[in-house]
């Protein structure tokens, strides 16, 4: 009998597990936000032999140089497009920047790993940076003939920018990073505590870590309780329950386990490095000659404000340091999400990055947005 | 058993609300002039609290530069009287130029430290072998260099959202200071920070009394009673500061000085910090060693209710649980 107490409390949990992912899976379905009919999704291939979904939004009168978003982990490019009021990529395009969404590989619009067919699951940070950008960047130059992007990258969508501007500045005009820190080490014993922890249990999750299942599990709670994620990740006063609910159901998505032990290591290590820990990359960040804006948001947790403004203490190049809260003037403190997704991020936070490219952008270099035409998927 | 007359019903009710009264006046508050080695008086007040209460640690608190001692004891609220509630001797130092202390013309950072600070600390050490110090903002970079100084008589130090750089940090600050040519030679910060920054929000709201814990704060009163002026000569050394990316003293980076204190060590750091960031604060916790210093982020994810700025750690409706109880603790905790 105490035997079978154990088994079935196992089934019960069991089950309720599946009814939440089951509902779950139903109820994040409610909340997923298809591409609108104006987003062009075209392949981009790598070197290695994978395809990856870049949406572009084609604005009617462009101007400047083309602007790649780069997500972060546990994301897809969806984040920055999550729906129209909440969109950096249709807002630039809106403003006349033909702008491209990067989904590492991986993610939803991208190919998966798949052994059999050379696709490994082995990849890290360092292949994102050595692999799918210029893959990105490459393709974007066929459509447009633009000799460079602008980048924008949020969270380790900000990490990989300030690496691919260090190693391959020719392909670069200008960076914007929205909540990237160079810096790992928190003062608080949370803030030291919980990124290795959530590393470790990411890393004990097998291969790929299947984080939108984790998120359908949870799906109807999401942003209905202020759970530990909705703290890390957004202030309600800037973000809707409806927001995030489509957030969690569009924009999470899958990362292999190395990518999570790369990032480990940074945590560890306090600074960035490629996988085996051979090359400094925060150190490569005084090299940098591209012009660089870093925002950090006041309640960031994930990126706090003094980690994100050690990098850009480090840039060599002409730069600026921006904090996303009430003491620039903004109605709410942003915190880590809010900055791409905030309902007031296209009044306080965007406009700051088009002001930097367009400062920012030599005579000579603006490429108008034209080329060829995208093939749906 | 007869009942009680009225009268004596009476009688034994206005004891016990005199009793009570007299239990609210607790701990007795003592305020002396505090000479100090250039001949200009400070002040400094005395929170003692009720005999036989055990041992008694002493600390001697440092305001922020700019105020007064009210952050510690506002509307008969405070970490000074709470610490002293619970047996804590505290003396809260009021600078020059504040309060009921002297106003001189002109002086700057290293006075307040050569003088004032020093003086403080010497009248608070008085007959004890070991003190402890804080201070807020500037006031515990005070604390800090006190504590480098004095190590072998400082049992530990307590930094609220003590600066070890400072920087410009947003546009506001950044415009107000390229308008300082014009600066007059006292600037009435109770004045000044009145002024509308964005919308109806004026400074003090947006850049000192920013958190949720003020939600419900009597703002204007705390302008009023807390800030104070500032003479040209101080805020020279703070635009030097905030220009050169450090906090010099005596011609050493005060992360360099307080590094040499190797007692022990409370730092609170407020996140939402709009004054002090906490980028500025943080680097303390290495200058005194990651491992040996305490660290208390007031934030939720680390257990706080609020995310706290520059005067709700200290006066905000949650403080007493989220601040003044773990000051407390350190305080008390014998080593």
């Amino acid at each position: 009998m105490s035997r079978a107490r154990p088994t079935r409390r196992l089934r019960a949990a069991l089950a309720v597990l599946a009814l939440g992912l089951g509902a779950g899976c139903v109820l994040g379905r409610l909340y997923r936000e298809p591409l609108p009919p104006e987003a062009e999704l075209f392949d981009a291939t790598t070197a290695d032999g994978w395809r990856l979904g870049i949406i572009r939004y084609r604005p009617e009168r462009p101007r400047g140089l083309p602007v790649l978003l780069c997500h972060g982990v546990f994301n897809n490019g969806r984040i920055l497009d999550i729906d129209a009021e909440h969109s950096l990529a249709r807002w630039l395009a809106s403003r006349g920047r033909d702008t491209y969404l990067l989904n590492l590989r991986g993610t939803r619009y991208s190919d998966q790993p798949d052994p059999q067919a050379g696709r490994s699951l082995r990849y890290s940070a360092d292949t994102y940076v050595l692999q799918d950008m210029p893959a990105a960047i490459e393709a974007i130059r066929r459509r447009t003939g633009a000799p460079k992007v602008d980048l924008v990258g949020h969270s380790m969508g900000g990490h990989l920018a300030y690496i691919y501007v260090a190693e391959r500045p020719e392909d670069v005009n200008a960076v914007v990073t929205l909540g990237a820190s160079a810096h790992f080490h928190g003062v608080g014993k949370i803030e030291r505590e919980s990124g290795r922890s959530i590393a470790r249990l990411g890393t004990s999750l097998g291969p790929t870590v299947p984080a939108p299942e984790i998120a359908h599990v949870f799906a109807p709670l999401h942003g209905e309780i202020e759970g530990p994620i909705e703290r890390v990740g957004r202030n309600a006063q800037n973000v809707s329950v409806t927001t995030w609910k489509r957030f969690m159901a569009t924009g999470v998505d899958y990362c292999s386990r190395d990518v999570i032990a790369q990032l480990d290591l940074w945590i560890s290590q306090n600074h960035m490095s490629s996988a085996d820990g051979k090359v400094d990359y925060t150190a490569r960040l005084r090299t940098v000659r591209a012009p660089v804006l870093v925002i950090a948001a006041k309640l960031d947790k994930i990126a706090p404000v003094a980690s994100v403004k050690a990098g850009y203490e480090l840039l060599g190049g002409p730069k600026e340091f921006f904090i996303a809260g009430e003491e620039n003037g903004f109605r709410f403190d942003y915190a880590h999400g809010d900055l791409v997704m905030a309902d007031r991020a296209k009044l306080e936070v965007w406009p700051e990055i088009l002001r930097f490219f367009e400062t920012h952008t030599p005579e000579g270099l603006e490429v108008a947005g034209g080329g060829q035409s995208a093939v749906a998927r | 058993m007869r009942p009680l007359p009225p009268t004596a019903l009476s009688v034994l009710l206005l004891a016990s609300l005199a009793a009570a009264g007299a239990r609210a006046e607790r701990p007795g508050i003592s305020r002396e002039p505090l000479p100090t080695a250039d001949g200009t008086r400070a002040t400094l007040y005395h929170y003692v609290p009720e005999p036989g209460l055990g041992p008694r640690p002493a600390l001697l608190l440092l305001p922020e530069v700019g105020t007064t001692r009210r952050a510690y004891d506002f509307d008969r609220r405070g970490l000074a009287r709470y610490l002293a509630w619970y047996g804590v001797e505290v003396f809260v130092l009021e600078y020059r130029g504040a309060g009921a202390s002297d106003w001189p013309a002109s002086f700057d950072f290293e006075t307040l430290l050569e003088n004032d600070c020093e003086a403080a600390f010497a009248r608070a050490l008085a007959g004890r072998a070991s003190i402890f110090v804080g201070g807020w903002g500037l006031g515990g970079t005070l604390a800090g260099l006190l504590a480098s100084r004095h190590s072998r008589q400082v049992a530990g130090f307590i930094g609220l959202q003590a600066a070890a750089t400072l920087d410009l940090p947003n546009r506001p600050m950044a415009e107000l200071v390229s308008r300082l040519e014009r600066l007059p030679s006292m600037l009435d910060l109770r004045l000044a920070s009145r002024r509308p920054l964005f919308e109806d929000r004026s400074w003090f709201e947006v850049m000192v009394a920013n958190d949720e814990g003020l939600a419900a704060a009597p703002l204007r009163a705390m302008r009023l009673s807390l800030l104070a002026p500032l003479p040209r000569a101080l805020i020279e050394d703070l635009l030097r500061f905030a220009r050169e990316k450090r906090i010099v003293v005596g011609g050493e980076d005060v992360r360099e000085s307080i590094a040499r204190y190797r007692g022990r060590s409370l730092l609170v750091i407020a996140p939402r910090d709009n004054w002090i960031h906490p980028e500025f604060a943080t680097p303390l916790v290495d200058s005194l060693g990651r491992e040996r210093v305490e660290v208390l982020v007031l934030n939720p994810l680390e257990g706080a209710r609020l995310e706290y700025g520059h005067l709700g750690m200290l006066l905000g409706s949650e403080a007493p649980r989220d601040v003044w109880a773990p000051i407390l603790a350190f305080v008390k905790e014998r080593r």
